[in-house]
């Protein structure tokens, strides 16, 4: 894993702001401060602006306790370390990241667009508990600009603008750790058909269990049923 | 190893067909013989089927496997010809610039023949991530600067004819949700139908004066629903269109991809 370079300025007390060096781009990174003006709140491109206890699990096993947030918008983990602000370089060597009790994973994805299978790779929540079927929720942010006033070319007045960044949930599947997630509909057809070889035991346990193929929780939980059955090998009919 | 016996070509009629058609060429009795026009005509009727089954071979059922940071590319190359074509891996983005992985395993432009099992591993596929964005990905068999992604905006002509047309000549139809049939059918079946509304509409009789002036025309009757046959032509012709622009579309997609493999392509 291979981190920026840091500079951090620090006041009497504590530090007030850190500078993320990237490349040849510097970010003022002020996670200390309590007051945020309303422009801040409409370009605010993390998941949660404040930054969260977290850890890091490499895939060699090795742990790093940090405070970490997510960059939506960049698809990049931030993280403060003994005081340095990082971010992560190289995903592929994290099996994954613990943050404010939830679990990020990155894998490739694949997804069909127009009879295009398009190709990517992103941080994903793991909804359900363990693998090897994985339910995971993609976050990316929209950008929405709407015009607020309208402006004069001539004059040089300058059109009015309000940029606002929209959350768009999106839900994967990945039935293997070898196999990249596809994007899934939340609907019962997509999922049993995907987990079609316990297609009648998953029923049974939906309706038994008043569980939801539409509720991302409910999804988890069949999906967390449908590895205990695998683990098993056998269940009863 | 295939068999290639079991591998009947799509558009190839067989055998047996053919006899039906101009009778059995190698028959010794007096009743048939196959003249030489008959030969002619049979020769050019399977010139076309010829040349198709010598084209390079065609990827299908493209899918993928990761492992640490390494994306695999398994495939089946489908195809008659026996020879052995070199093989490449490409990807294009939304904007249709094409990128070429460097280290791949097997190298790029390996030679690889029909059949299935093809792979073709991404060593340093973690690069994805340091681009952004999704790729997409896309196998080229033989000299990459010979090779068509498929028709250009041309194709639309074939759907102004009929609607869908187009999208068969485009190719990889088998993915799209709306199949191009279905725009045949539905486009032909609404104008179809709004003729049938149009032809069926009447007007009511009308209500005269005492002295047999019309004091208020009668009633139209419609076949279906108010303004049915507007509607329903309405209909067929938006989906019409819609398909003519669709193909344009993605044959100008087609055309963008040609042009960009031959001119700019980035290492990955």
């Amino acid at each position: 894993m291979i981190f920026t370079v840091l500079i951090q300025l620090q006041s009497k007390t504590q530090p007030q702001t850190t500078f993320v060096i990237r490349g040849g781009e510097s970010h003022a990174v002020s996670y200390f401060s309590s007051e945020r003006s309303v422009k801040q709140q409409w370009l605010n491109p993390y998941l949660d602006e404040n930054w969260q206890a977290g850890r890091v699990v490499l895939n060699g096993g090795d742990t790093w306790e940090a405070h970490l947030r997510l960059d939506l918008y960049r698809k990049e983990m931030e993280l403060v370390m003994n005081g340095d602000s990082l971010y992560v370089s190289e995903p592929f060597a994290i099996n994954y990241i613990e943050l404010d009790g939830r679990k990020f994973v990155y894998r490739f994805y694949t997804e069909k667009v127009a009879g295009d299978l398009l190709l990517g790779s992103d941080y994903f929540e793991q909804l359900n508990t363990a693998g090897p079927v994985r339910l995971l929720l993609q976050r990316s942010l929209r950008v929405d600009e709407q015009r607020m006033a309208p402006g004069n070319v001539q004059l040089s007045i300058n059109f009015e603008t309000k940029s606002r960044f929209a959350t768009v949930n999106r839900y994967f599947l990945q039935t293997h750790h070898e196999v990249p997630a596809i994007k899934i509909k939340r609907n019962k057809r997509q999922l049993l058909k995907l987990l079609n070889d316990e297609r009648a035991e998953l029923k049974r346990f939906a309706r038994s269990n008043r569980k939801s193929f539409r509720n991302p929780a409910h999804m988890a939980e069949i999906i967390d049923h449908y590895n205990q059955l695998k683990t098993n090998g056998t269940h009863e009919k | 190893m295939r068999n290639k016996a079991r591998h009947q070509h799509p558009f190839l009629p067989n055998y047996f067909q053919l006899i039906a058609l101009f009778g059995n060429p190698f028959h010794v009795g007096s009743t048939s013989h196959l003249k030489p026009s008959k030969l002619l005509l049979v020769v050019l009727m399977l010139l076309p089927f010829w040349l198709l089954s010598q084209e390079k071979p065609t990827v299908t059922n493209l899918h993928l496997s990761s492992f640490e940071g390494k994306l695999e590319f398994h495939f089946t190359l489908k195809g008659n010809s026996a020879l052995p074509v070199p093989v490449h891996l490409y990807f294009y983005d939304s904007d249709y610039r094409l990128y070429r992985p460097s280290q791949t395993i097997p190298e790029q432009g390996s030679l690889m023949s029909s059949g299935t099992h093809h792979r073709m591993l991404w060593e340093n596929a973690a690069t994805l991530y340091k681009k952004g964005g999704t790729l997409t990905p896309v196998i080229i068999t033989g000299n990459p600067a010979d090779f068509r992604f498929g028709p250009g905006p041309e194709a639309a002509l074939l759907s102004l004819v009929i609607p869908g047309l187009g999208d068969y000549v485009i190719g990889n139809t088998s993915e799209q949700t709306i199949q191009p049939w279905m725009r045949t059918v539905g486009a032909f079946g609404l104008l179809a139908l709004g003729l049938h509304a149009s032809e069926e509409r009447y007007r009511g009789e009308p209500i005269y004066w005492n002295d047999n002036r019309i004091w208020k025309s009668g009633e139209i009757h419609y076949k279906f629903f108010r303004n049915d046959a507007e509607l329903l032509i309405g209909a067929g012709i938006a989906i019409w269109v819609a398909d003519v622009i669709w193909v344009s579309i993605r044959g100008n997609k087609n055309r963008s991809l040609r042009k960009n493999l031959n001119t700019l392509v980035f290492e990955l």
